[in-house]
């Protein structure tokens, strides 16, 4: 573990497992051996061990180092029905002398168990050398203390690697930190990668990009390279280490290089390893942040970092006294626009003002968050006058020139005329219409416990929804027998039938009334022999006494009554003298009885 | 013994009005402790206006107004929400819903679904489930009183057909959305969170990963429940579980 490559290739290059009794476990590995002082070295702890919970580990004395913890987290799993949990623990440690320094054991204990790593050397050297007595210029340097141009990936070598870079090392509070991750693939993926990015102290996130796709030859190699870009925002000074991400892979082990006739010299074997999860780490950055210098700083400042612009506007420069004015304070710009604090407003002793809220918009282009914030007031004039709403200013920290600098808007004049009512205290009450709205009056009158008609629940709306429904369903029939009575011949003689009956039968009433029997007879006759014709089907002026005897389509007990009736008919109406007084009234009644006897018969 | 039936009559009468009577005194005290500036007692007369189970839409926003001043948000929204429950078309309840809703500290931000789909959320929210049900009537009637022109005069002209899809068109629509808003309004659950602020976790317990910090006064859909947790949904489709406790069901 000598000499420069040793340094570069020695992510987890130390592993040490020790174990005393039982199975509690405890590993140490730290990222590199060989540094200079002021330089991140990751310590990872993994303890292991039976039951759902696990001790805390003793750290050796570590003063020769700063020391941040840097996250934990916890796995349990089943095996055969035994709980075993693994503990992972990451530390930050920042060499503060030079010369060798040595991680003593960590000591772990659960009882009578106990377990306890191996020591670790660590070389620590002046600032400036690097690994192996070499000068920063001729190293591959830590990505905290190269935060411009393009640095070589770690080498781990292999068909995959991440790493993670930032565009400065030394930012200052509130300036953005452009942080790239980029994953380096050789060979295909058995399915898809699963990012796991690390839990920030120190910072607030903004994502930038989502995966950029491009290729690059790395030492030879040619590797598909996944790119997400994101911002840091420090939010305190000092140093903040930018933990790994994780990117767990199941790799397409049988089928590398992209090769597919290199499919038949693989071993057939290897087919059932494929897509065994490997999980990637990068490097781990650190961050110097610099605090916001104390010379100069405004005293409005309110801790805002970028370059910003302000506006005012007003939706009128004329109300009335107790009316409601909505300003708008528009503040945009480059930087973290989502942590800036409101816009304060001057003294206005001549108004009430009442914050309304505020909206946000944020973007990312050219890869830097910008956005726009707006600060809404409802300013309400107490009495009539002309007021001057002064210059309204705003500060905030350059880092590019790395100087604070105060922006204003323009004064504006308001005029307020009439009265007034008397100041009712605490929220404008009723305004509607005027951009804000504020909470109305309560309702003084006892109302009656009755709820609102829920039509969708009420049978009376439903029931009066149905009657259209009938009405077409009628319509429909009505439709249908016209359609048919004009196209089926025999249904509209049929369906006409009685009611020509009706028509004959009341002219022979009223024939008979008159004295005229002869008449009267006749148009039973026509009636009854016209009602069958109309029933069967038939021609009327062809249908004899004769044929109604010979039809098999009239049943054979009321076809001698239907002959025998209308023979009398004849009789009456031809024969010398006439009928008996009285005949001609037996022969309407026959006349009824037979029509009602036919219409359920034929 | 007539005196006395008299009397018994004239108890039985007095005991029968004496609760609306004490109704009434109970809403006008309530206004009164309002305006002094008591919210707290205010809070206390409409809670037992409402044991006595004298809920309506008055009431709740009432009780929605005094819970805002107090400084209650969660309480507030929750029952200016029951009063539009009550009486969908209640102006002024809906008023100060959306400006209480302006004091929460999570403004969720509603995905937009496209343009048709953003024309048919706003179209469908302008009434309540009554107005739809109503234009649904007038739409029926008259799609039905052209439908039996048309049966009944056989030698009907063909431009009725066309003039047909005008009310069939606002049928289509009108009832969709008296269905969406029966649904939004009754069958759907909805939540507000009540603590000052409540974790949104990707399960029903603490040991879960914490997706979201919602606050007081943060809206949502109720999918479901278990013992302690209910799995949530808020505006931007964001779904987690949040402890029965921190939450009140509207």
């Amino acid at each position: 573990m000598t000499g420069k490559g040793a340094a570069l290739v020695s992510l987890f290059s130390i592993l040490c497992l020790a174990s005393s009794a039982g199975a509690l476990e405890i590993g140490a590995s730290v990222d590199k051996q060989e540094v200079s002082v002021g330089d991140p070295i990751t310590l990872k702890l993994i303890i292991s061990g039976k039951g759902g919970t696990l001790p805390e580990p003793t750290m050796p004395d570590l003063s020769a180092f700063d020391i941040y913890s840097s996250g934990r987290s916890q796995n349990i799993s089943i095996v055969n029905g035994a709980f075993n949990s693994s503990l992972n623990m990451t530390y930050v440690l920042v060499p503060k002398k030079v010369g060798e320094q040595i991680i003593g054991p960590i000591v772990v204990r659960d009882g009578a168990n106990m377990a306890a790593t191996e020591p670790i050397k660590i070389k620590v050297n002046q600032p400036g050398i690097g690994p192996s007595g070499q000068s920063r210029g001729a190293a591959p340097q830590p990505q905290s203390q190269q935060p411009s141009g393009r640095p070589q990936p770690p080498d781990k070598g292999g068909d995959f690697f991440i790493d993670q870079v930032v565009d400065k090392a030394s930012p200052f509070v509130g300036e953005q930190v452009t942080l790239t991750f980029r994953f380096y693939q050789a060979v295909n993926l058995w399915d898809q990668p699963a990012l796991e990015w690390p839990k920030y102290n120190g910072v607030t996130v903004e994502d930038l990009t989502a995966n950029q796709r491009y290729y690059e030859v790395v030492r030879g190699r040619r590797y598909l390279v996944t790119e997400i870009k994101r911002a840091l925002f420090p939010i305190s000074s000092g140093r903040i280490t930018i933990d790994s991400p994780q990117l767990t892979i199941k790799p397409d082990d049988f089928g590398v290089s992209f090769d597919p006739f290199g499919f038949f010299d693989k071993d057939l074997r290897e087919l059932f390893k494929r897509g065994q999860p490997k999980v990637l780490t990068a490097n781990v950055i650190a961050l110097n942040v610099k605090p916001l210098p104390e010379s100069g700083k405004p005293a409005d400042f309110s801790g805002a970092v970028g370059r910003y612009s302000i506006g005012a506007e007003a939706d009128k420069d004329s109300v009335g006294v107790d009316e409601p004015i909505t300003l708008k304070l528009i503040l945009s710009g480059t930087g973290n626009i989502r942590s800036v604090p409101p816009v304060k407003l001057p003294d206005l002793p001549d108004f009430r003002i009442y914050d309304s809220g505020n909206t946000e918009s944020v973007s990312n282009t050219n890869l830097v968050i910008s956005g726009a914030k707006t600060f809404e007031q409802a300013i309400i004039p107490k009495t009539s006058g002309t007021y001057t709403i002064p210059a309204i200013s705003f500060s905030y920290f350059d880092p590019s020139k790395g100087k604070y600098q105060t922006i204003a808007t323009s004064p504006f004049r308001i005029t307020a005329t009439g009265e007034g009512l008397a100041d009712v205290g605490g929220a404008p009450k009723n305004i509607i219409g005027s951009g804000i709205q504020a909470l109305g009056y309560i309702v003084t009158d006892f109302p009656k416990n009755t709820r609102p008609v829920d039509l969708s629940r009420n049978f009376i709306f439903w029931f009066f929804q149905s009657i259209p429904a009938a009405a077409i369903v009628a319509a429909l029939v009505f439709r249908f027998r016209t359609m048919r009575l004009l196209n089926d011949r025999r249904y509209a003689r049929r369906v006409g039938a009685g009611r020509r009956y009706k028509a004959l039968f009341e002219k022979a009433t009223v024939l008979k009334s008159r004295g005229e029997t002869e008449g009267s007879y006749g148009a039973l006759y026509d009636a009854i022999l016209g009602y069958v014709a109309d029933r069967l089907d038939l021609e009327k002026s062809g249908l004899t006494i004769e044929q109604i005897r010979a039809s098999d389509t009239i049943p054979e007990k009321i076809k001698c009554e239907l002959a025998d009736f209308l023979e009398s008919c004849q009789n009456a109406r031809f024969a010398p003298g006439g009928a008996a007084a009285n005949h001609a009234d037996k022969m309407i009644a026959r006349a009824g009885e037979l029509a009602a006897r036919l219409e359920s018969e034929i | 013994m007539r005196s006395l039936f008299r009397c018994s009559f004239l108890i039985l009468l007095m005991a029968a009005a004496a609760p609306a009577a004490n109704n009434e005194e109970l809403w006008r005290q309530a206004a009164e402790y309002y305006d002094a500036g008591q919210y707290r007692p205010a809070i206390e007369n409409y809670q037992r206006l409402l044991e006595r189970q004298f809920d309506n839409a008055q009431l709740y926003y009432n009780l929605g107004n005094a819970y805002f001043k107090a400084g209650e948000l969660g309480h507030a929204i929750w029952s200016f929400r029951k009063a539009l429950r009550l009486d969908p078309g209640f102006k002024q309840a809906r008023t100060n819903l959306e400006y209480a809703r302006s004091f929460n500290t999570d403004q969720v931000s509603i995905e937009r679904r496209g343009f048709i789909l953003d024309i048919w959320d706003f179209l469908s929210g302008l009434l309540s489930s009554n107005g739809y049900l109503i234009i649904l009537s007038l739409a029926w009637w008259v799609a039905a009183a052209l439908v039996i022109y048309k049966l009944i005069r056989l030698e009907s002209p063909s431009w009725l057909y066309y003039l047909l899809i005008v009310p069939l068109v606002i049928i289509i629509f009108a009832s969709a959305s008296a269905v969406r808003r029966v649904n939004d309004d009754r069958l759907t659950r909805w939540g507000v969170i009540l603590r000052e602020s409540a974790d949104i976790r990707e399960g029903p317990g603490v040991e879960f990963n914490r997706l979201e910090v919602g606050h007081e006064g943060l809206e949502f859909k109720i999918l479901s429940d278990r013992e302690n947790s209910y799995l949530i949904e808020l505006g931007n489709g964001l779904k987690g579980w949040v402890d029965k406790e921190a939450v009140l069901e509207i």
